[in-house]
């Protein structure tokens, strides 16, 4: 039972982490433009974060430190400054389109404008980092995040041609409409939001919290697998219910109030039911999620005290950290932003970072000094190096794509 | 402590704790002093704080974190946190002191962002 119950971390991670705005939005947008022919790079992306998830949680579980306390260490001052920067900023872009995302679910249930939800949703982001034990707080987000199935029972009551699914992952064929340099950038935006760097910070941060110790490190793998799995099927069928409901009818998505259109469709009121806590759910665990990582990166690079099983007052400043970063995004929210484009933005920059996040915990799964005898394996460091290849390619294509293709308009 | 130490990978940059474990900053910069017998640099203490970081880095955020620092210190004339390397007991994952975290003056910024959060209800 306490195995199972150790798994929320990777569903919280999984729902919160992979299936959160990022991803709602961006596959709604290509599954509407692309039908199924880029399904191809979630599966990618699900295979690249279980193998990082998992280095990163072994380096945490065996080193009793998670990734950014090793990264300055390792990798130096000078490098860790550079990354900690650039995951502040890309943490602030997506913590914006997560706050915006908990709003509009809001928003979507009671038809009062979500700018009015937004210091709500501050407050209660707040309040959960500072009253809500860890583990209660990842098992309430997992589990209600677990409403985000109805994509995958939408996807299958609509009556998708599983053949045509199969020979579009196998072999993808761009619709016609559609240039090339638009299909690939949203290949990488997919990519981008699939990988997000908060979500090994929360998860190799989320390990030391949790007090995992050397026997835990068969729950990290099982974690790791079962969560992102999870994750990358609900992102997998949203592409697929966007596909069969937009795609016929030309429909562009430009909303999020769109996303829930598909389950609504397919399964009327209690569809539509489920896909608003889902939204609420995802969000606000993707918002927490976003948060303590800003707040783990900086007392990890900085050695401060650290962690939410600290009081407030014993970690002051990871806590104070955390309140400004939160009424920033909160206010950035309030200039009237557009929550899919700010989106956007957050996953092509996500894109932009990822080798600066990902080659840390490479490097570091590989010295025996932090892991002892548990360093990679051979063929954890084959594939490792491979995904690194096409990190650094997403990485380097990611803002001229976005440039050359207007944000894929 | 007779091994060699690699400075760059094995003491620079590390996590510093007291001697109850608290978590009181990394070692920013190092103090050498040369032997007057002619034997080579001898770390006599370590430097933690923005400044030495900063000075450190270097460039335009190395610089401006000097600034801000001085800036926000309340001193008029601050210097980073010297800690003698007598303190130091003994240099493993972490550098453990053996003193506690206000004997070395290592709280200043910590206790004042408590000043913020202890007026929060919970805190």
């Amino acid at each position: 039972m306490k195995k199972v119950l150790a798994i929320t971390l990777g569903i919280l991670s999984a729902i919160g982490g992979f299936f959160d705005m990022g991803e709602i939005v961006m596959t709604a947008e290509t599954g509407a433009r692309f039908g199924y022919s880029l399904i191809w790079v979630l599966i990618l992306a699900t295979i690249g974060i279980i193998l990082y998830a998992e280095m990163a949680g072994r380096i945490a579980t065996l080193s009793k430190r998670p990734v950014f306390d090793v990264v300055r260490e390792r990798i130096g001052a000078r490098f860790g400054m550079f990354n900690l920067i650039a995951t502040m900023f890309i943490n602030i872009v997506t913590l914006v389109a997560e706050i915006a995302g908990v709003a509009i679910a809001f928003q979507l249930a009671s038809r009062i404008n979500y700018y009015l939800w937004v210091p709500l949703v501050v407050l209660l982001i707040f309040i959960v980092i500072w009253k809500v034990q860890f583990e209660l707080m990842e098992r309430v987000f997992g589990i209600l995040g677990l409403t985000m199935i109805v994509f995958a029972v939408a996807f299958f009551k609509l009556g998708p041609d599983l053949t045509h699914v199969a020979k579009s992952i196998f072999g993808p064929d761009v619709p016609k409409t559609e240039a090339l340099a638009t299909y690939w950038y949203f290949a990488i935006a997919l990519f981008g939001a699939g990988m997000t760097p908060y979500e090994v910070f929360f998860f190799s941060s989320g390990a030391v919290e949790e007090e995992w110790g050397p026997d835990d490190l068969a729950v990290n793998k099982g974690t790791a697998i079962v969560g992102f799995t999870v994750g990358g099927l609900l992102a997998i069928s949203s592409i697929g219910v966007a596909a069969i409901v937009f795609l016929p009818r030309g429909i562009s998505v430009d909303e999020l109030a769109q996303i829930t259109l598909g389950p609504a469709t397919a399964l009327g009121t209690i569809g539509l039911i489920a896909v608003l806590i889902g939204l609420f759910a995802s969000t606000f665990g993707a918002a927490l999620e976003v948060t303590l990582s800003t707040g783990y990166a900086l007392a990890q690079y900085f050695g401060w005290p650290w962690g939410k099983r600290l009081k407030p007052r014993e970690a002051a400043r990871f806590h104070l950290a955390m309140i400004i970063v939160l009424l920033l995004a909160a206010g950035l929210v309030l200039t009237s932003v557009d929550p899919v484009k700010v989106t956007e933005l957050a996953v092509v920059f996500s894109a932009l970072g990822l080798p600066l996040t990902y080659l840390p915990v490479l490097i570091v799964a590989n010295d025996h000094e932090y892991m002892g005898d548990l360093v990679n394996g051979k063929f954890s460091n084959a594939l490792g190096s491979v995904y690194m290849v096409l990190l650094i390619i997403t990485s380097v294509a990611a803002i001229p794509l976005m440039i050359w293709t207007r944000m894929g308009a | 402590m007779n091994a060699p130490l690699e400075i760059g990978l094995e003491l620079l940059d590390k996590q510093i704790l007291d001697v109850q474990d608290f978590p009181c900053g990394k070692v920013d910069d190092l103090e050498l002093v040369l032997g007057d017998d002619g034997r080579g640099p001898i770390v006599t203490a370590i430097f933690t704080s923005p400044e030495a970081l900063g000075r450190r880095l270097g460039g335009i955020v190395g610089r401006s974190m000097v600034t801000v620092w001085r800036r926000l210190h309340p001193n008029k004339d601050p210097h980073s946190n010297r800690i003698e390397w007598s303190d130091v007991e003994k240099i493993d994952y972490a550098l453990h002191l053996n003193v506690g975290r206000t004997v070395a003056g290592l709280v200043l910024s910590e206790s004042w962002a408590r000043k913020f959060i202890e007026r929060i209800p919970g805190a």
